[in-house]
């Protein structure tokens, strides 16, 4: 076991994001602590003790990042002017004049972290008792992390934090999965040998640390949780970075496109996991294990608007993440690490462009947390956009009211059978949401005064009816509400358009619902 | 308690850094509105802290960045060596003989004083191409520093030795340039001159900030109406530079006379708004795309200045003396380079923290100075005023010279290269053309 520690002595990390000028870096990748290490051997008289440790830490696997929980405040990035000592071209006013010297704009990102230690930790560091004295007397000598402006005080830890300390953990993800990672950093493992840097330096040259590992957050052991849906809790989130503002209505369009392009880009023939047709062109046969589309929309506060924010992609559980990675993961990460954009064309609506969500984008919408509630769970469910019932239902709703909801109630009552729920001890419906901000199931309609033939006008907001291939009629489609006597973590998924984002609920456990 | 000089000889052998956190409070009393030094389009620094006592993310804003802090401690260290109080290594360049240059031929008569200019005041301290192009005068007028080593002063040859190893010649020459950083980017090895990060660093971080609109307007006691004008623009030999009577007023090339002023419109143009007269429409600062005040000014809390002395990185520095090298020097210079920055920073605080226009802070406590020394072990009640820092520092330097350390008291002084001085002049004339222009 070894652990290496920091404090920011000003409270403030500064580096610049290798990929980005104006963006910081954060969380501090291992190479740099790597390389601070390595400056500090080399201004120092270059111990050779110290060099052995240095390349012994090359060799071990890459290490966790344990950081303080509230640290990560970023900085606006702002452009400043600075007088700059370099020859300007082509401008009349030349910097050696004192009082004409012209200004360039730099930028200077930072990150508030506070007075709290910073870790980087390998449970497995065979031989470490060995170099542990090396380097315990070259962390001394560190004395900043990136920019010269950021001092730090390093040290050899006795042991890593624990988030019972308040310390959040990044963990290295296996190399297959690394498609998926939430946040890559750029790994001291093969990296440049001291000689290579050597080199490098007497070039004139800066070092180049290409290679980035896929890093998850530390979850820790969830309760016990036997109430789940046969989608894994562990979603997908894409944002929208770019294309028009869009309303959850236009939820199937957008999906639809999803769908396409996800079809298009993975590898072909597409698994039967991402199209649910099996080889033959079938339908799956038990109708489920196969990718679903979520929209994810402002809906549920106050002010909640029902507009798409994004996207997110349900896995069936038994699908692994390397195999998700290896799917999906080229269409959404690019070979660097970073997030790659993603254009959906939606006709007459425009391009819609998405990317995978930062790790600390904080909007609650697109936490996988709001849709799942996990790990607590919860009781009350209500959806967000309708579900679309499994099969007509033979009452006549006009003529045998009470028949035809005995007969809705039993389709939803199988649906979550279906959907791997447990029984629920309370179903609702009607055409009106629970959820403020999400719009009727069906849009009302009226008859138009004197049309003829007669025809029906469209009143109000509404989804627009869940039509299958081929189908004449679209199946009746009605807002539920939902509740377990036990908790249940999501997605809850249910009915006929499941995997294309209708059906779709949100747990309610947060606030009083307006019937019951 | 105070420091003395063996506390300090201990610390920067072993300790970590020198550390003070200061609560100030704008001079207006708390609640009152100050002003953070706003970016590129009108922008201020602002960033969220989680921090104890509040259950959201607090927003902070920059009210004075490292940069800026930097540059503080450097002008009060220039002021206390004016007033002889310090005595500091200085490199100066002299432009008094050039103003208002009498005896000196036309194109080497500045139109605009520059007076002095030290390693103090240069931004980019002694490698700033100012003193780059200055001649040094007690050597026969030779470059300060020059890509060719035979034609260069000895100060320049030895400038091009420095590096972290030998920081001897920044120490015989210009210390504060060990403890702020610099960069010999543009020297005989262009980019691969040497660089000495920074040991010091400071900023001010004001807490809880919200953001205030800015108003403007103007009432003119004259009275003057809009539809007094239209004014012209009168020949430069006119004082006013503006007249009502169009036969004053110069002619454009088609012989029409001209209209004061560059409005966005032609019927902007002539107004008497245009030589700042008549009254301005009261208006509220411009919103960003969040809706944000521009420029509005902001109320805080409280704000935070801290001040970090890294001493592992001073002790990166060696300073060997003739070649030969020695640890008790070392650690001689290390103690005068940790007590100067100690001195920068209580004169700068001193001087008084009136940042800008409409942002003076006041400090609620003394400064209180922090040793932090192994992980977790902090020191932290060293209470040291101006006039202790200052022996502090002399005690140092005494020091260091018993070790046989370069320590120069009075400046070096060059003159700037005739070129320099050309160069300076015309670019006053074509920044005064200009200024016409824009009139």
């Amino acid at each position: 076991m070894l652990t290496l520690a920091w404090t920011y002595l000003t409270g403030y990390a500064r580096a610049t994001d290798p990929a980005r000028r104006d963006a910081p870096e954060w969380p501090p990748h291992p190479a740099r602590v790597w390389l601070a290490l390595a400056a500090a051997f080399f201004e120092t008289g270059e111990d050779p003790a110290e060099g052995q440790a240095l390349e012994w830490l090359r060799t071990l696997p890459d290490p966790q990042v344990w950081l303080p929980v509230q640290a990560g405040g970023r900085r606006h990035v702002v452009t400043a002017y600075v007088p700059v000592n370099d020859k300007a071209e082509g401008t009349a006013l030349l910097q050696s004049a004192p009082l004409a010297r012209s200004k360039q704009p730099r930028t200077f990102p930072a990150v508030w972290v506070g007075d709290r230690p910073c870790f980087l930790h390998w449970p497995e560091a065979p031989d470490s008792d060995r170099y542990r004295p090396a380097l315990t007397q070259l962390c001394a000598r560190v004395t900043r992390l990136g920019h010269s402006a950021s001092l730090v005080q390093m040290w050899v830890a006795e042991r890593p934090p624990t988030p019972e300390d308040s310390f959040a953990g990044w963990l290295p993800t296996e190399e297959a999965d690394s498609g998926l990672a939430d946040l890559h950093l750029r790994r001291i493992f093969q990296g440049p040998s001291l000689e290579r840097l050597r080199e490098t330096f007497q070039a004139g040259r800066r070092p180049l640390v290409g290679l980035a590992a896929g890093y998850r957050a530390a979850t820790f052991t969830p309760p016990p949780m036997t109430n789940t849906t046969v989608f894994d809790r562990d979603l997908l989130v894409l944002t929208q970075v770019d294309g028009p503002a869009l309303p959850v209505t236009a939820s199937l369009q957008v999906m639809q496109a999803l769908r396409d392009t996800l079809m298009a880009h993975c590898p072909q023939p597409p698994p039967a996991w991402v199209s649910g047709h099996d080889a033959q062109g079938q339908p799956l046969a038990d109708g489920r294990g196969h990718l679903a589309l979520l929209p994810l929309p402002f809906v549920g506060y106050e002010y909640a608007d029902g507009r798409l924010l994004g996207v997110a992609l349900a896995f069936p559980t038994e699908i692994d993440r390397r195999e998700r990675g290896r799917v999906i993961g080229p269409l959404f990460v690019n070979q660097q690490g970073k997030p790659a954009d993603v254009s959906l064309r939606l006709g007459r609506l425009g391009v819609w462009v998405l990317r995978k969500r930062a790790w600390d984008d904080t909007r609650l919408t697109l936490q996988p947390e709001t849709w799942t509630a996990f790990p607590r769970g919860a009781k009350r469910w209500a959806s967000v956009t309708p579900v679309v019932l499994d099969r007509f239902p033979k009452a006549n709703r006009l003529t045998e009211r009470a028949n035809w909801e005995y007969e809705v109630g039993s389709i939803l009552f199988e649906a979550c059978q279906y959907a791997g729920l447990p029984e629920p001890v309370e179903i609702d419906f009607g055409t009106t949401a629970w959820t403020p901000g999400a719009p009727r199931a069906i849009a009302k309609e009226r008859p138009v005064r004197g049309a003829s033939p007669p025809a029906q006008a469209r009143l109000g907001d509404g989804f627009p009816p869940y039509l299958l291939k081929g189908a004449r009629a679209a199946k009746p489609q009605v807002h539920v509400f939902l509740r377990f006597a036990e908790p249940v973590v999501g997605p809850v998924l249910l009915g006929a358009g499941r995997f294309l984002g209708y059906g779709l609920f949100k747990p309610l456990d947060f606030f009083v619902p307006k019937r019951s | 308690m105070s420091l003395s000089l063996q506390q300090l000889q201990q610390a920067v052998r072993t300790a970590t850094a020198l550390r003070c956190r200061l609560r100030l409070q704008p001079a207006g009393g708390p609640g009152t509105k100050v002003f953070p030094p706003t970016y590129e389009g009108g922008r201020y620094a602002l960033e969220e802290r989680r921090m104890p006592g509040y259950d959201h993310p607090v927003r902070c804003v920059l009210m004075d960045s490292v940069q800026s802090q930097a540059n503080r401690m450097e002008e009060a260290l220039q002021q206390a060596v004016d007033d002889g109080r310090l005595a500091l290594p200085l490199v100066e360049v002299d432009f008094t003989p050039y103003f208002p240059g009498n005896g000196q031929p036309e194109d080497m008569r500045l139109l605009e004083p520059i007076g002095r200019v030290s390693s103090l005041q240069a931004p980019h301290r002694i490698v700033d191409a100012i003193l780059r192009d200055s001649v040094v005068i007690q050597e026969q007028g030779k470059p300060f520093r020059s890509s060719n080593v035979k034609q260069e002063s000895s100060y320049g040859r030895r400038l091009r030795e420095a590096a972290a190893h030998h920081a001897t010649p920044l120490f015989e020459l210009c210390p504060t340039a060990l403890l702020f950083g610099m960069w010999d980017s543009t020297g005989p090895k262009g980019g691969l001159g040497a660089k000495f990060e920074r040991a010091m660093v400071s900023e001010i971080v004001g807490i809880n900030a919200v953001l205030g609109a800015k108003t403007s307007s103007r009432i003119d006691p004259l009275g003057i109406q809009l539809k007094a004008g239209p004014l012209y623009r009168t020949p430069p030999t006119e004082p006013l530079g503006w007249t009502l009577d169009p036969g004053k007023a110069v002619k454009d090339n088609k012989g029409r006379h001209v209209l004061l002023g560059t409005g966005r419109t032609s019927e902007a143009t002539g107004r008497p708004s245009e030589a700042n007269h008549g009254n301005v429409t009261p208006t509220i600062s411009e919103r960003d795309r969040q809706g944000e005040f521009l420029g509005g000014g902001v109320t805080i809390d409280y704000a935070e200045q801290s001040i970090v002395l890294s001493l592992p990185a001073l002790r990166r520095l060696r300073f060997p003396i003739n070649g030969q090298h020695n640890p008790k020097a070392d650690e001689a210079a290390w103690t005068v380079l940790a007590a100067l920055g100690l001195c920068a920073a209580i004169l700068a605080d001193d001087a008084g923290l009136d940042l800008r226009s409409r942002c003076l802070l006041w400090p609620q406590e003394p400064l209180k100075w922090e040793l932090l020394g192994r992980p977790g072990e902090i020191q932290s009640d060293i209470v040291l005023d101006a006039e202790a820092a200052l022996r502090l520092f002399m005690e140092a330097v005494d020091e260091a010279r018993k070790c046989g350390l370069p320590w120069r008291t009075t400046p070096l002084q060059l003159q700037p290269a005739p070129e320099l001085v050309k160069l300076v002049v015309k670019s006053q004339q074509l920044a005064q053309s200009q200024g016409t222009q824009e009139e």
